[in-house]
């Protein structure tokens, strides 16, 4: 589809916009540290930041990559809300969306218009619609309790495209069926509750803020693609974080994720 | 780099052995994707074993240097990020 998302590194592909998901929640705190000592800015404040997610975004999907941009986007207007931007910002930025949907659609690839309408229910089960519906058989023929490990027939015998990467889940719902989807659920909400909890007792702003951007951008991907895996939401190519095949993700993750206990252990200083 | 003992107190197991979990069970369910009566361990398999492992490195790095030393690195890197996918772009 002519996508260039990757730079071939020989032993590994790199995608460089997954760094984006690192470096701009680092580029909003720093900015706004440096703008003043106490979070309280006002409207000018925040022109440049949003200038520089504008281009983030419209580079990330020249690329083009449409999961990478919503995650980066999402995580973006959570650490703007968080750091104090005014109501006002997002009721105009509801209205200028709602009014630039068509140019949006118009503005999408083919392939990405067609996973919009297969969402919507358009499409042959054998053609537009047979990735996701072979997801949802997955899904199903789990049960309560899986086929076994490494018993799954749809992808054992090849059905389900893309079973290690995106649809992953799929994969561990038919497996594990609904028992081992409901654990892998919880031990994603388990992980997101602690690393809150423990944010909750950081006393300074910018390393909550910080830390906020980079959750974020774990609990959206994580969210989106097992709604995706369950068509109640559009196929968009986002991994499942931690779980899903791709080196860059799962470093990128890691990382975060590290950032974060790095911030949640300086408690006391 | 100096690493301060206090901080060994108060690094969060639970969130580290959360994150180790999934990301193992990650690791087992690319095994049963792609595993084949031909190739038991597929190269999907042993690339993400091996990113795993690097990965927990990147973890401990990240985690024991100083958030806002990283932080003010995101900074200026940000705007050199860009100039990469730009370049990668055209």
């Amino acid at each position: 589809m002519g996508a260039r998302r990757w730079i071939d590194l020989k032993v590994f592909r790199f995608q460089p916009s997954e760094l984006a998901k690192l470096f701009f929640p680092s580029f909003l705190t720093y900015y706004l540290y440096t703008e003043k000592d106490v979070p309280l800015y006002t409207m000018d404040t925040f022109l440049p930041i949003l200038a520089t997610m504008v281009v983030s975004a419209l580079l990330i999907l020249k690329q083009p990559d449409l999961g990478t941009a919503i995650i980066f986007f999402g995580s973006a207007l959570v650490m703007l809300w968080f750091s104090g931007i005014g109501n006002r910002f997002f009721r105009w930025g509801l209205l200028l969306a709602l009014l630039g949907a068509p140019l949006a659609w118009k503005g999408m690839k083919p392939y990405q218009q067609k996973r919009v309408l297969v969402f919507l229910g358009a499409g042959d089960n054998r053609k537009e619609r047979y990735q996701i519906e072979q997801s949802k058989i997955a899904i199903g023929s789990g049960e309560l309790t899986g086929k076994g490990f490494t018993k799954g027939t749809q992808n054992t015998l090849l059905f389900l495209p893309e079973s290690q990467t995106d649809f992953i889940f799929a994969v561990l719902c038919e497996e594990w069926g609904f028992a081992g989807a409901f654990m892998l659920v919880m031990l994603y909400l388990l992980l997101f509750a602690r690393i809150l909890s423990r944010l909750k007792k950081v006393p300074t702003f910018f390393a909550r803020l910080l830390a906020i951007g980079m959750l974020t951008a774990i609990i959206l991907p994580a969210f989106i693609n097992i709604a995706m895996v369950c068509d109640l939401l559009p196929v968009v190519g986002i991994p499942l974080p931690l779980m899903s095949y791709g080196l860059t993700s799962l470093w990128i993750t890691l990382a975060s994720l590290g950032w974060i206990q790095g911030i949640t252990m300086r408690i006391f200083s | 780099m100096v690493i301060d003992r206090r901080y060994f107190f108060h690094f969060d197991w639970i969130s580290f052995g959360l994150t180790f979990a999934l990301a193992c069970i990650g690791v087992a369910f690319i095994y049963s994707s792609t595993t084949t009566p031909d190739v038991p361990y597929s190269i999907f398999f042993k690339k993400q074993m091996v990113g795993l492992l690097l990965g927990l490195f990147i973890y401990l790095v990240f985690c024991f240097k100083d958030y806002r030393k990283l932080c003010r690195f995101g900074y200026f890197r940000l705007l050199c990020n860009y100039r990469t996918v730009d370049i990668h772009i055209d």
